[in-house]
């Protein structure tokens, strides 16, 4: 009976987010969509510049800035949202109060990220990175996550436990990291506090921020939460978790300034950038490991669940993507690959192949019980996850062999600027065919979503599975 | 969504009723070679700041000597040796840099903007009259190869050392079906020292 | 045991020291005027405005998503053997620049000294009309819209290959395009800015 009783309080506490949830989610999957397609533009357009070339609202500068800034503020942020607004109050066993105010909230930010996006593609980009909405839209969403932090942290204060699990660890943190960031780096960059080289340092400290102290910690939330769920046993270690919480707080804080390497910065910031870029190996060891021996004896779940399928991808790659991050910041690493596609690899190898990766995860865990429905169909994720996969691998390996080449090229000046570029447009060709790859896992997922959403997906009660379960534990897909 | 505020077993989500547990934590220590490897990492962050602290100078550069300490001459100055293989080659890096733009990596010119080089007899002709072109620039029309043009050439003399104007010279008086011999340092720093107060770019009857 | 305030603290001090280092600290520390130099000018010196409205073209276009304004330092990469610049880039450099547009990419080439190495006005609208006018294989894009088609004879018209446009149709560079190359004219980074600081 007391089992009973616990899944009445998950429906409860499922039941109290649903909606703004719902809407959090579907939003971001319709930005992914937008995103995409704005990607596939830009990546053609830089190894055909005849591309879509006779309009200024098509040239490549706006179509990737309009990119980047989609899928960052429209995608990756609403999706972060809406699992931070789901973990919640399973975590603290408090259900979500304030839910009208957090639709309106969703809604507004749909509004105001469509609006940033029609700026950057008309001209009103701040063509500062990661930046560049205008100051009055960056205001707005900045009131849209007061919104949410005050609902999560209203849940926290409400709490109905005694011990705090590891995943709230990171979403408390994010309720205070990103407003301070975000609110800083604009009022400080847009608001005309700061110019020069030191507005560039402020704005390489929030761009990289925004990776680890937002995305990043939402991201471990969903790891720390789906992986146990799933398999079925504790996480191996606590320990382990706090070194990792609280290394990546201390850290990552610090990481950004390896962007400006060799710049007209401070010495002194580059370096103290870089040792805290190869001090990330701390937390990123731990999670690796705690993720491992978690997962030790249950990796044939893997071939049915499609949750841990996406998360423990996600989080091989973290500890890839990571580990990489830390020794390109080295400055012998930067002076070859500084500058280059290199980094774009990087890049996308952490939002996507990491951050985007276990949202998909998370996603595959979380509809089934807002929507009272089971996925739709297994073949639609495997599409998704094998288009995904193969995708980012693609992506990745083109543009780091790419970037090597291409940075080694511009350290022989004896190499004129158009053969580097000449040498790199295979690599760029090969980048547009998995982002072709990757918009279709998109539309794979677009359609499994829509079919959850609109009640068009089977309520059978039984999980939609990759293959046959071999042993009958683990009945969570 | 009534329906889900006041839950009822009917209501229940089948995929909740068949969840696992809510996640805990086990109580594994922390593994002595990760605790070891940690503090050799931290270590060596300790050294790097050390390292390459600069003082925490707020003014000094990444990388940069010192703030105003400001080279006097670029890194690598050829060797000047009339007819050396490697000046022509450190000639052919500075036109691909500074020239090609134009002039074309094929010294064939560009229509309406720079003259070809490539068979132009400013070029192959008296090495002193082309070398006052590349250090204080050449304006207003001039005749090249039978054909009219009419544009500026940017002086090089405040940017490009003796040795590196002498490189390029000898590069393109050697390349494409150019052949008329190499410029040496010392012819350069003549011809500059001979205008030493000139400013105004040439123009072609001056030449 | 973890509380939700050592949680909430924890966080906020964390951010909070790097907000000091690298947000305050340089506010505060790095040059934030224009020196004087040897010579009684000004560095860097005031844009016009017409390369100051170019500047805006520039960030407009996002242009600092393919071209660095950054050149390295002699002991680090290869950028004044390839001649983008004549020294190391300097904070001074960027005093006053509000964004300073540094980039962190160089699909193209780096543009801090782009007024040095190539002053003339025509290439640079031939360039922005047609990349392959002056630099066969680039991958940068054409920005015809800069420039307006118009009939007859004009004499800004830019001079293009035969077959490029229509017969009596000439290729005028708009108001955007000759802003966008005055401001690329100013991009310089001169050798020598020894100088004092006016505070």
């Amino acid at each position: 009976m007391a089992e009973l009783e616990h899944a009445q309080l998950l429906a409860k506490l499922d039941g109290s987010c649903r909606r703004p949830v719902l809407l959090f989610l579907i939003s971001a999957v319709v930005w992914l969509l937008v995103g995409s397609t704005l990607a596939l533009i830009a990546s053609i357009k830089l190894h055909a510049p005849e591309f879509l070339a006779n309009d200024a609202w098509l040239t490549f500068g706006r179509m990737r800035t309009a990119h980047l800034n989609s899928v960052a503020y429209g995608w990756a942020a609403m999706a972060a949202v809406g699992v931070l607004l789901w973990l919640v109050p399973r975590l603290t066993r408090a259900p979500l109060r304030g839910t009208r105010l957090l639709e309106g909230a969703a809604w507004a930010w749909n509004g105001l990220v469509a609006a940033g996006v029609v700026a950057i593609l008309t001209g009103y980009s701040t063509s500062v990175e990661w930046l560049e909405f205008p100051l009055p839209i960056a205001m707005g969403l900045t009131v849209c996550f007061a919104v949410v932090a005050g609902a999560g942290l209203d849940a926290l204060h409400r709490r109905q436990v005694d011990h705090i699990y590891v995943s709230l660890w990171y979403l408390t943190a994010v309720m205070v990291w990103f407003p301070v960031l975000y609110l800083t780096a604009n009022i400080g960059i847009h608001g005309g506090l700061l110019s020069g080289v030191a507005q560039a340092m402020t704005n390489w400290w929030f761009a990289h921020n925004v990776l680890g102290l937002f995305v990043t910690p939402i991201a471990l939330a969903t790891l720390y939460y789906v992986l146990p769920k799933v398999i079925g046993r504790p996480i191996h270690s606590y320990y382990l978790s706090l070194v990792g919480f609280w290394a990546l707080a201390l850290f990552y804080n610090w990481a950004g300034l390896h962007h400006l390497v060799g710049g007209p910065v401070p010495m002194w910031a580059v370096t103290v950038g870089i040792v805290a870029s190869m001090m990330m190996l701390i937390p990123v060891t731990t999670v690796a490991f705690n993720q491992h021996m978690t997962m030790r004896g249950h990796f044939h779940l893997l071939r049915s669940s499609p949750s841990l399928r996406f998360v423990v991808f996600a989080g091989m790659s973290y500890a890839v993507v990571s580990a990489q991050g830390s020794f390109e910041a080295l400055r012998g690493m930067s002076e070859v690959v500084h500058f280059t596609q290199y980094t774009v690899g990087h890049a996308h190898l952490g939002m996507y192949g990491f951050f985007s990766m276990m949202m998909f995860g998370g996603y595959y865990f979380i509809l089934p019980r807002l929507t009272g429905r089971e996925w739709p169909s297994a073949t639609l994720i495997r599409v998704h996850f094998w288009c995904s996969a193969f995708g980012i691998a693609v992506y990745f390996l083109a543009l780091t062999a790419g970037g090597v080449q291409q940075g080694l090229l511009l350290l022989d000046p004896g190499v004129p600027f158009l053969d580097v570029v000449q040498a790199t447009l295979p690599w760029l060709q090969a980048r547009s065919w998995a982002g072709l790859a990757l918009t279709v896992a998109h539309i794979a997922f677009a359609i499994s979503v829509a079919q959850m959403v609109l009640g068009l997906a089977p309520a059978r009660g039984t999980p939609t599975l990759l293959a046959q379960r071999v042993t009958s534990q683990g009945g969570a897909a | 969504m009534s329906d889900l505020d006041e839950p009822d077993i009917a209501a229940l989500h089948k995929a909740v009723l068949r969840e696992q547990k809510e996640p805990i934590e086990g109580r594994e220590p922390v593994p002595i070679w990760m605790g070891a490897v940690f503090v050799v990492l931290i270590a060596w962050g300790g050294w790097y700041l050390g390292r390459y602290d600069a003082r925490f100078d707020t003014q000094r550069a990444d990388m940069q000597p010192l703030v105003t300490e400001v080279k006097s001459s670029p890194p690598s100055e050829p060797n000047t040796a009339r007819g050396d293989a490697a000046m022509v080659e450190r000639g052919a890096e500075l036109f691909g840099g500074r020239c090609a733009a134009c002039h074309q990596a094929t010294g064939k010119g560009l229509p309406g903007v720079a003259p070809p080089l490539d068979g132009s007899e400013w070029v192959t002709g008296d090495p002193e009259r082309t070398t006052r072109v590349v250090l204080h620039g050449l304006t207003g029309p001039i005749e090249v190869a039978g054909q009219p043009w009419n544009g500026a050439m940017p002086a090089w003399g405040a940017t490009m050392t003796d040795a590196e104007v002498a490189a390029v010279l000898s590069y393109i008086r050697t390349a494409w079906s150019n052949d008329a011999g190499t410029v040496s340092l010392e012819d350069v720093k003549q011809v500059r020292d001979a205008h030493a107060d000139r400013s105004a770019p040439w123009t072609a009857d001056e030449l | 045991m973890i509380e939700p305030r050592t949680l909430l603290l924890g966080a906020l001090a964390t951010v909070c020291f790097s907000l000091t280092g690298y947000v305050l600290v340089p506010a505060l520390g790095v040059e934030t005027t224009p020196i004087t130099l040897e010579n009684g000018r000004a560095y860097p010196p005031v844009l016009s405005e017409q390369a100051a409205q170019g500047r805006e073209v520039y960030r407009d276009l996002g242009c600092v998503y393919c071209h660095s304004q950054q050149v390295r330092p002699e002991t680090f990469g290869a950028d004044l053997d390839r001649g983008w610049g004549r020294r190391g880039s300097l904070p001074v450099d960027y005093v006053g620049q509000q964004p300073p547009l540094l980039g962190t990419m160089r699909t193209g080439p780096d543009l801090a000294d782009i007024g040095t190495r190539q002053p003339s006005e025509t290439w640079h609208l031939l360039h922005l009309y047609d990349p392959q006018l002056t630099s066969p294989g680039s991958n940068m894009p054409p920005f015809r819209f800069l420039f307006d088609e118009v009939e007859g004879h004009d004499e800004r018209a830019l001079t293009l290959p035969e077959g490029t446009v229509a017969n009596g149709v000439s290729v005028v560079p708009t108001a955007r395009a000759s802003a966008l190359v005055a401001y690329l004219q100013a991009l310089q980074q001169p050798p020598d800015v020894t100088g004092s600081s006016d505070e």
